[in-house]
């Protein structure tokens, strides 16, 4: 399977199976021609293949013309990861096309920012619940106004963390920052109800009014992993097919006992 | 081509070879292989983690699917190289769709179906025990009608099949598989992980036995119930210990090896006599077991029962036996479609071929 590469289309596959939505999208650079986000929850596994066919058809892209995919690595399900990243390391492998490694977090970001639309620059901040109080989360500084340009400044890589003490992390940055510099808005998108109370409660302690705080529940949308994909391979950041691996950020709990055991 | 070396179809019609690439993830092996024909292995790799879940004192699931995403397409890929084919040759893809763990499974079923559509070849979800029961045909042509008497870490089943493809379960064990209850002996006599071979091989060296009870079940039953003989163990290594006696682990392993194999043995007996089949087929990862073999070798030359036992590499899990199993489907056009998924609970019965009309 090293047949020398074709001429593309220049056409990007997108995919994400880390939260309860399944993405499906074709980008040719930002020009979204098809996309689908549709909940799914459990089964995943059983529509990616079909809806993936679905997309070339609909778009009339020759899979063996692809110019890359981008995928969501997560963080998120374990199980839901496992299926979008083994789809596409084993496309990009067998169909010998580059693939990016997209953090489902930043997608899901960008989607709840150009949803919320905010004005001006501000702190956007990922959820996806994570149980017993932690989420999976990052920090972004982001201008919505940008459109499918924005290129969100990462502040914090993708982590587990717990709800409250990351946002009283949050508020304490903030208020290490001259009044000047602070954001002018801090968003906070994905699953945010199973945490308002923490989140809302940001304001006062970061001494921000509380319209500035803003929550927007949704899911990581194909047309930003494509984008955010397409701005990876772009800048000549392509994943090695074999060597792609979901983000678990934290390794099984199993491990985890076995490592408390020994130290 | 020489056309001798062709394989024929029901009508005699001569067909291409068919190259089967085959997927197995269910559970912590990940093995591609490449069969031609249902017969002849071109290739079969196993990444084993035995290692790694050793330490864990078993199977982890989370543990095992994080270690099939990571070298599935490595496996495939050296898999197509090493069996010298252009991935154009390739007939189908075929892939464990259960029984197994559902993440594990999850993996293989992924990748096998993204390698079908990349390649637009036809893919064939494949049962794991039939797989196992097609191991034997990696090895001599099965002839039919045929018992199998599938043993593994997950499974005790005799299976009466009628003809090629087609499969009925006569007997199954009621609680614990064999394999389980070598695993839950072998720690109740202080065996690490994986047990089963330590108490094979205590089993073999001891002079002295502990009679242990016979379960029969039912007049005429081709069931299994193992859980009464695992607690007569575990209750006498317990009172051993409140005695302050030293445990007789080898007298022990014997006695309960002895009484495992003694109605293994005599059940599948039983059922080629009764059914008329021609031969016996011991397949799955217990299949190992020396005293078993050895026994169920002795009984069927004592009773003119042909009886075939694939290699270890192929009793143990394995994808040449997936390829293997996919081929009886393959021939007959019997494919699946995209959605597929992991099936933890799928039926063997169920898997059967559909049933030919009479000519
Ligand atoms: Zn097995």
């Amino acid at each position: 399977m090293n047949k020398p590469q074709q001429e593309t289309s220049g056409r990007l596959l997108a995919l994400d199976t880390s939260s309860a939505a399944q993405a499906v999208a074709v980008l040719e650079q930002n020009r979204v021609l098809y996309e689908s986000n549709n909940p799914a929850e459990r089964n995943h596994s059983v529509n990616l293949l079909p809806e993936i066919r679905r997309a070339l058809e609909e778009s009339g892209t020759d899979r063996r013309k692809l110019a890359g995919i981008a995928v969501g690595i997560g963080p998120g399900s374990y199980t839901g990861v496992r299926i979008a990243v083994t789809t596409a390391k084993t496309l990009a492998w067998s169909l010998n096309v580059p693939v990016a490694a997209v953090s489902s977090l930043e997608a899901q970001a960008l989607t709840g920012l150009e949803a919320e639309a905010p004005a001006g620059r501000g702190w956007v901040v990922p959820l996806v619940d994570a149980r017993r109080g932690q989420a999976y989360t990052a920090l972004f500084a982001a201008d919505a106004s940008a459109g499918g340009d924005a290129a969100p400044e990462r502040l914090a890589e993708d982590a587990i963390l717990l709800v409250d003490q990351w946002t009283a992390r949050i508020a304490e940055r903030i208020r290490e920052l001259p009044p000047a510099d602070r954001p002018a808005f801090v968003l906070f998108t994905g699953e945010t109800a199973k945490h308002e109370e923490a989140l809302r409660g940001l304001a006062e302690a970061a001494g921000l009014p509380p319209e500035r705080v803003l929550l927007r529940d949704c899911e990581a949308e194909g047309r930003w992993i494509g984008r955010l994909g397409g701005r990876l391979l772009a800048e000549g950041k392509a994943a090695d097919a074999h060597g792609l691996l979901p983000n678990y950020t934290q390794v099984t709990e199993a491990e985890a006992n076995l490592l408390r055991g020994r130290s | 081509m020489n056309k001798a070396m062709q394989s024929k179809n029901e009508a005699g019609a001569e067909l291409a070879p068919a190259y089967i690439l085959a997927v197995e993830t269910s559970c912590d092996e990940t093995s591609v292989a490449i069969v031609k024909d249902g017969q002849e292995v071109l290739v079969n790799l196993v990444a084993s983690q035995i290692e790694t879940h050793k330490a864990f004192g078993g199977v982890v699931p989370e543990v095992a699917s994080r270690q099939h995403v990571e070298c599935i397409t490595l496996l495939m890929q050296q898999a197509i190289e090493e069996s010298g084919l252009a991935p154009d040759r390739l007939s189908a893809i075929a892939v464990t769709e259960g029984p197994g763990l559902v993440g594990a499974l999850l993996v293989g079923i992924m990748a096998a179906k993204a390698l079908a559509f990349a390649l637009d070849k036809p893919l064939i979800g494949t049962h794991h025990i039939a797989g196992h029961i097609y191991a034997n045909r990696l090895i001599a042509e099965i002839e039919y009608p045929a018992i199998a008497l599938v043993v593994s870490g997950g499974h005790t089943e005799i299976v009466r099949m009628e003809s090629e493809g087609r499969f009925e379960v006569v007997g199954r064990t009621r609680d614990d598989a064999v394999g389980e209850a070598y695993d839950k002996v072998a720690r109740a006599l202080g065996f690490p992980y994986p047990g089963g071979p330590h108490v094979d091989r205590a089993a073999q060296a001891s002079e002295t036995v502990v009679p242990l009870p016979r379960v029969w079940l039912e007049e005429g039953s081709y069931d299994f119930s193992l859980s009464g003989l695992k607690s007569a163990v575990l209750n006498l290594v317990n009172q051993s210990r409140m005695k302050g006696e030293e445990v007789d682990t080898g007298g022990i392993a014997r006695g309960f090896q002895e009484s495992v194999v003694e109605v293994l043995v005599g059940k599948a007996v039983r059922a080629m006599r009764q059914y008329g089949a021609k031969q016996l087929l011991l397949c799955g990862g217990v299949a190992a077991n020396g005293g078993l073999r050895a026994e169920l070798t002795a009984r069927c030359e004592a009773e003119d029962i042909e009886l075939l036992i694939p290699p270890m590499k192929y009793c143990t899990d394995n994808a040449a036996m997936i390829g293997a199993a996919a081929y009886v489907k393959w021939k007959r056009g019997e494919l699946s479609d995209l959605s597929i998924k992991g099936e933890p609970g799928l039926s063997l019965e169920g898997w059967s071929v559909r049933e030919q009309a009479p000519l």
